[in-house]
């Protein structure tokens, strides 16, 4: 009878011990790119100057209509897998759904070449101050947020979009349903650290061959 | 039948529109930006309070580092935005309210007290008293185990040595 209480004092501790173990690798290892307390509130305001016209945007100027805004930059791998997502997903849902992109972290000429590379046309322009990555709680780029008509943030995706889940998030936009934050986080690139503007700008020749 | 060419067209006209246009537009705005991004002069006191709260940020893009000791294009970013809030006049409370608010807790490099974070402040304490405990009980229990269970020193061999069986036995052979 002894043995067994010993054991079962020992069984006690040692589960205890994993308890704590477990609480502090989840607590040190969970993802917190995902999470943004913004989701549900109303989207912080602002105005960009656009790339492709000497004139600015504002979001107010955009509301009634559902908006998808995606921070992207020229040195991002994974914006070039999302550029042509995004086009054709402006193509088709355009000018219905408000499609903008908001270049952060880069440089005029090379986020004009990325514009050019993939033929993006709709709403393009600069954070310039790094003041629209703060206010929107950015960790990194591609990260791209879904604003209702009436100005609130309904969903947050992190990393490249795929088509499917871009008309997914649509769907859910004009439904009005608060979906949340979700993506995949390992296909987002952090905004660059050092003086200076990012090291890996986009090369002087294109990688995949075209012009 | 004008009305529905140009009505078919429409879309394309909103599709290109962005395209195309004059392209100074955000390039000016570049140059301004760079005007206003002047360092921001604040009074010694000011800068004491600027330093505390980028002590307290953390950087969100850096592995656990401060604002204030990251060198990133975002905790450059932040401690400007910190600097310029502070010269605005806004407190502490409402600045730290910005981050968290954006961030969530997560941002701030010492976790609120409260709910479950709890648990963090208060586990290194409950684990060095559990350790002490440990340890106090261990050192008990090897004292007692060499003294006796009385906790006394026993002065001479065991009642029951053989030895002393075999001294009171050779006392009694030798009277």
């Amino acid at each position: 009878m002894a043995r067994f209480s010993r054991d079962m004092k020992r069984l006690v501790f040692l589960l205890a011990l994993a308890a704590v173990v477990a609480t502090f690798v989840y607590a040190l290892t969970r993802e917190q790119t995902l999470a943004s307390p913004l989701v549900g509130h109303p989207a912080p305001a602002w105005s960009i100057p656009l790339y492709a016209a000497d004139s600015t945007l504002s979001l107010q100027e955009l509301r009634g209509r559902p908006v998808v805004m995606n921070f992207w930059a020229s040195w991002c791998l994974s914006c070039r897998d999302e550029a042509r997502v995004l086009e054709s997903g402006w193509r088709r849902y355009g000018p219905g759904v408000a499609f903008v992109g908001v270049a952060v972290a880069d440089e005029a000429a090379p986020a004009r070449a990325f514009i050019e590379r993939y033929g993006k046309t709709y709403h393009l322009g600069p954070d310039l101050d790094g003041s629209m990555a703060l206010d929107y709680g950015l960790f990194g780029v591609p990260e791209t947020f879904f604003i209702s008509p009436d100005g609130r943030i309904l969903s947050k995706h992190v990393g490249p979009l795929t088509d499917a889940e871009l008309e997914r998030r649509i769907a859910e936009l004009k439904a009005g349903v608060v979906g949340g934050a979700g993506g995949d986080p390992s296909g987002m690139e952090r905004l660059p650290g050092g003086v200076g503007l990012p090291d890996r700008l986009v090369p002087a020749t294109d990688p995949e061959g075209g012009s | 039948m004008k009305a529905p060419v140009l009505a078919g067209l429409l879309p394309l006209l909103l599709v290109a529109a962005p395209v195309g246009a004059q392209q100074r537009g955000a390039d000016d705005a570049a140059a301004v930006a760079a005007t206003e991004r002047a360092p921001i002069s604040l009074t010694p006191a000011q800068e004491e309070r600027a330093r505390e709260l980028e002590g307290a940020l953390k950087c969100p893009v850096c592995r656990s580092q401060s604002i204030r000791s990251s060198d990133s294009f975002m905790a450059k970013d932040m401690r400007r935005k910190i600097r310029a809030m502070v010269a605005a006049g806004r407190g502490d409370q409402e600045i730290v309210a910005y981050f968290t608010a954006r961030y969530g807790d997560w941002i701030l490099l010492a976790p609120p007290k409260r709910g479950f974070t709890w648990i963090g402040w208060l586990l290194p304490f409950a684990v060095v008293l559990a350790g002490g405990a440990g340890v106090f009980l261990a050192a008990r229990r090897w004292t007692r185990g060499s003294r006796g269970e009385s906790g006394e020193v026993p002065i001479g061999p065991p009642p029951e040595s053989p030895y002393l069986d075999r001294l009171e036995r050779e006392l009694e052979e030798s009277e």
